[in-house]
């Protein structure tokens, strides 16, 4: 199967950030278009020179090294992907460019995973590409893949080049799953964010697929308000075949990140139209 | 035969005794989250070791501050082992330093050469699925297989279901698996807990 252009269209999917320093308001923000499938620990390196330049921070000055970020007053969870971490900005997400602070102090130990020399942005994002093909395929695809195309996944991701990715990504997402891998995100008023997954087959008993609303039913057995499954930005129809939407709108991490949101979500014939049409009948 | 969340759960109250009769350290049982309806539980402990010496010429043992989560991985089927290093003062210790504790513990129990070891590759600092708080954990993915023969050897699977029933043998392979993995982390399982 070749990368059809709804897997296109997430990968390139950008948000414009605009970093600012709130301790020394003298430093001009930094602006960038960042990829919302992306990391931002990925961005350290330019953070750090951005200060080194303008704020005189040395770039192996503890402050440098223990920076973090912060969005509406919270850490930013920066091993989630930027997009879903924009998605999930309570009450709305924030105008656009998203203004995020950088701080040089008080890293949050308890909140925020340290990413570095010893804990590396890659090998975290290996940790989450195993776990997804432990529920497809008993692991058995990314074993069988060398260290060489594993560091072609995350070259891939890192640089942006969509081909260099897909090539090899192609294998793990072909062939049959056995379970899917998703996650579905609510952010709380407190500011805490619960994390759902459980095992969900493609299909049904009855060999029908699997849709989001039989995945709420699973995850969620008692829950009875209406609510809305969103990823990217998009809200999904609840009809939607899970399988459907894990194979056009799962992130390079191979997990399809959901929001939930309360609320309906306006289905495919209201007449209302959304950002992406997703037209399941279009696809080959 | 493949180990499921809820023989994992109905295993814990007893590894809990075994671990609890033996070693002395505070233990209990916590359920941390929910998957569909399944409770997703742990066995959490809290225990002092020796770390790696600062140096060759230091006197004072230097001490570290283990607190260890035994829970279970639903994507691999298998003990998933999540834990907080600190020093005794409960400083969380510096990356490196975390790093060199779990790779001489490693080093001393496989007696694996200095450098051939890719830490990297295994040990990473992640978000506890379900309390989201920074941990460390090792890579479940070739812990599978491990609990697969673990099982099979203790006649787990008697009725052919593919997946362990057995509380007993469930009990014993979790503990048997402790008694590898627990190594990285300087727990050492006294046999007399297998009794």
């Amino acid at each position: 199967t070749t990368p059809d252009s709804i897997q296109r269209q997430v990968w390139d999917g950008k948000l414009p950030v605009c970093f600012v320093l709130p301790e020394d308001p003298d430093v001009p923000p930094l602006y960038s278009l960042v990829p919302r499938v992306g990391y931002f620990p990925a961005l350290l390196d330019r953070l750090r020179a951005h200060l080194s330049r303008h704020a005189g921070i040395d770039e192996d000055s503890p402050g440098a090294q223990q920076l973090w970020l912060r969005s509406a007053g919270r850490p930013l969870r920066w091993h989630l992907p930027v997009g879903l971490l924009y998605d999930l900005e309570r009450p709305k997400p924030p105008p656009l460019p998203w203004e995020v602070e950088i701080r040089t102090r008080d890293f949050p130990t308890d909140e925020l995973v340290s990413f570095g020399p010893n804990n590396s942005l890659e090998s975290y994002f290996l940790y989450c590409l195993k776990e997804a093909d432990a529920l497809k395929h008993r692991a058995r695809v990314i074993n069988e893949m060398g260290e060489r195309e594993h560091r072609q996944l995350w070259q891939g991701l890192l640089n942006d080049q969509f081909d260099q990715f897909s090539v090899v990504n192609r294998k793990l997402m072909e062939g049959e799953a056995k379970y899917l891998p998703f996650r579905i995100y609510q952010q709380e008023a407190d500011g805490g964010l619960s994390v759902l997954q459980c095992l969900a087959k493609p299909h049904r008993e009855d060999s029908t697929p699997l849709t989001l609303s039989d995945l709420l039913r699973i995850c969620l057995p008692n829950f009875t308000d209406p609510v809305t499954l969103a990823t990217h930005g998009v809200s999904l129809p609840m009809e939607t075949p899970l399988a459907w939407a894990y194979d056009k709108l799962a992130y390079p991490d191979n997990f399809l990140h959901l929001v939930l949101q309360p609320g309906r979500c306006n289905s495919a014939g209201d007449g209302e139209s959304s950002a992406m049409q997703l037209d399941s009948s279009s696809e080959s | 035969p493949m180990l499921s969340r809820s023989a994992f759960n109905e295993a814990l109250p007893q590894l809990l005794a075994r671990l609890s009769g033996r070693l002395s350290w505070p233990m209990r049982l916590a359920t941390v989250g929910a998957e569909s309806d399944t409770p997703v539980m742990e066995l959490q402990t809290s225990f002092l070791v020796a770390g790696p010496a600062a140096d060759a010429s230091d006197s004072a043992p230097v001490l570290v501050q283990v607190r260890l989560h035994i829970g279970f991985s639903s994507a691999y089927a298998c003990p998933v082992l999540h834990f907080c290093l600190s020093q005794p003062d409960g400083v969380p210790l510096a990356a490196s330093d975390a790093a060199d504790f779990v790779r001489v513990n490693v080093e001393s129990s496989t007696g694996e050469a200095a450098g051939q070891l890719d830490l990297a590759s295994v040990l990473s600092q992640v978000p506890h699925p379900q309390l989201g708080c920074p941990m460390y954990t090792l890579h479940p993915c070739r812990t599978a297989e491990l609990i697969g023969r673990l099982t099979s050897a203790s006649e787990a699977d008697r009725d052919g279901s593919g997946e362990v029933r057995d509380t007993n043998a469930a009990a014993l392979a979790v503990l048997s698996w402790l008694t590898v993995y627990g190594r990285a982390v300087g727990l050492q399982v006294p046999p007399e807990c297998f009794l």
